[in-house]
């Protein structure tokens, strides 16, 4: 899959878990960026971009996603 | 009752405690635990899960031991404030508790939450980058009173050295818990903003619909 598939297909992810249709993501977007990204929020973003690509994440690799752009990178790697 | 108190960081022998706290910070005096309402998990569970997410002893929120000093009187623990620098560590607190949580979790205990996010999700915690959080405050009830709270809470703010790095501390405190509130602003702090749900549903699963931000400045 090349990468513009996974930042769309990551896209719809964040529109789904944050309810909001606007987001346009970029590489540098942090959580602090979208509105109500807590732990809850987060736990169900990471659980649906596994379920959606097929992929697993191990925990040393989530505490190394600091934004967007390491997120569709890993994303890249794995599928 | 001060005087024979013994201030100390917590290790891994203190996770029983810790969680104590956790459990009954999140409980708030009432009888809703919200890690067993929102994720459907009996509260035996809710400790094993716990106790995982503290042992995998990653720094930076209010599942990590290194961010909890232990008090104890004559060698037993009777309180404990757990508190961090916001984004100290590059991630948000959320984020690094989600992560904890992610990978502790059982998978239907994950889908159960997102059923019912719409019902929580507008009391959602809100973190303030670099400034101190406090994330978690027990004490024994027999030790309330005594000024405890006020000498662990110092020795956090000089061991993480908040007046040199001029932090602002903050904390949440769901507003219908009047004692700590009015002990927040007698050390200074002012509320800066209250979150408010109006879906009547968020009783079942949050101990109140209204969450308060305190923040006590150091510097404007």
């Amino acid at each position: 899959m090349i990468k513009k598939n996974v930042i769309l297909k990551l896209t719809d992810i964040f529109r789904e878990i944050f309810n909001n249709e606007d987001i346009i993501l970029n590489i540098k977007m942090t959580a602090k960026d979208i509105d109500n990204w807590d732990s809850l929020t987060h736990m169900l973003l990471i659980a649906k971009i596994e379920e959606k690509f097929s992929i697993k994440f191990k925990l040393k690799e989530l505490n190394k996603l600091d934004n967007v752009g390491n997120l569709i990178e890993i994303i890249n790697e794995k599928i | 009752m001060i005087e024979k108190l013994e201030i100390k960081k917590a290790t891994e022998k203190d996770v029983d405690f810790i969680i104590e706290s956790i459990i009954a910070a999140e409980k708030n005096n009432t009888a809703i635990l919200s890690y067993s309402k929102i994720f459907k998990l009996n509260i035996s569970k809710v400790k094993e899960i716990l106790k995982q997410t503290l042992l995998y002893n990653i720094d930076g929120c209010e599942l990590s031991i290194n961010s909890y000093l232990i008090g104890f009187i004559e060698n037993k623990p009777v309180a404990s404030i757990g508190a961090w620098i916001e984004g100290k560590t590059g991630l948000p607190s959320s984020t690094i508790k989600g992560n904890l949580l992610f990978k502790s979790m059982p998978a239907n205990s994950i889908k159960y939450a997102k059923s019912i996010f719409n019902i929580t999700s507008k009391l959602y915690t809100e973190y303030l980058l670099n400034s101190f959080c406090i994330g978690v405050v027990f004490i024994k009830k027999k030790y309330r009173g005594y000024g405890i709270f006020e000498k662990i809470l110092e020795i956090h703010i000089n061991n993480n050295k908040i007046f040199e790095r001029k932090l602002n501390t903050y904390v949440h405190v769901f507003s219908n818990n009047i004692s700590a509130i009015k002990t927040y602003e007698k050390n200074g702090f002012v509320m800066i903003k209250e979150l408010e749900s109006n879906n009547d549903e968020i009783k079942e699963y949050l101990p109140f619909h209204k969450k308060q931000i305190l923040i006590k400045k150091t510097y404007d």
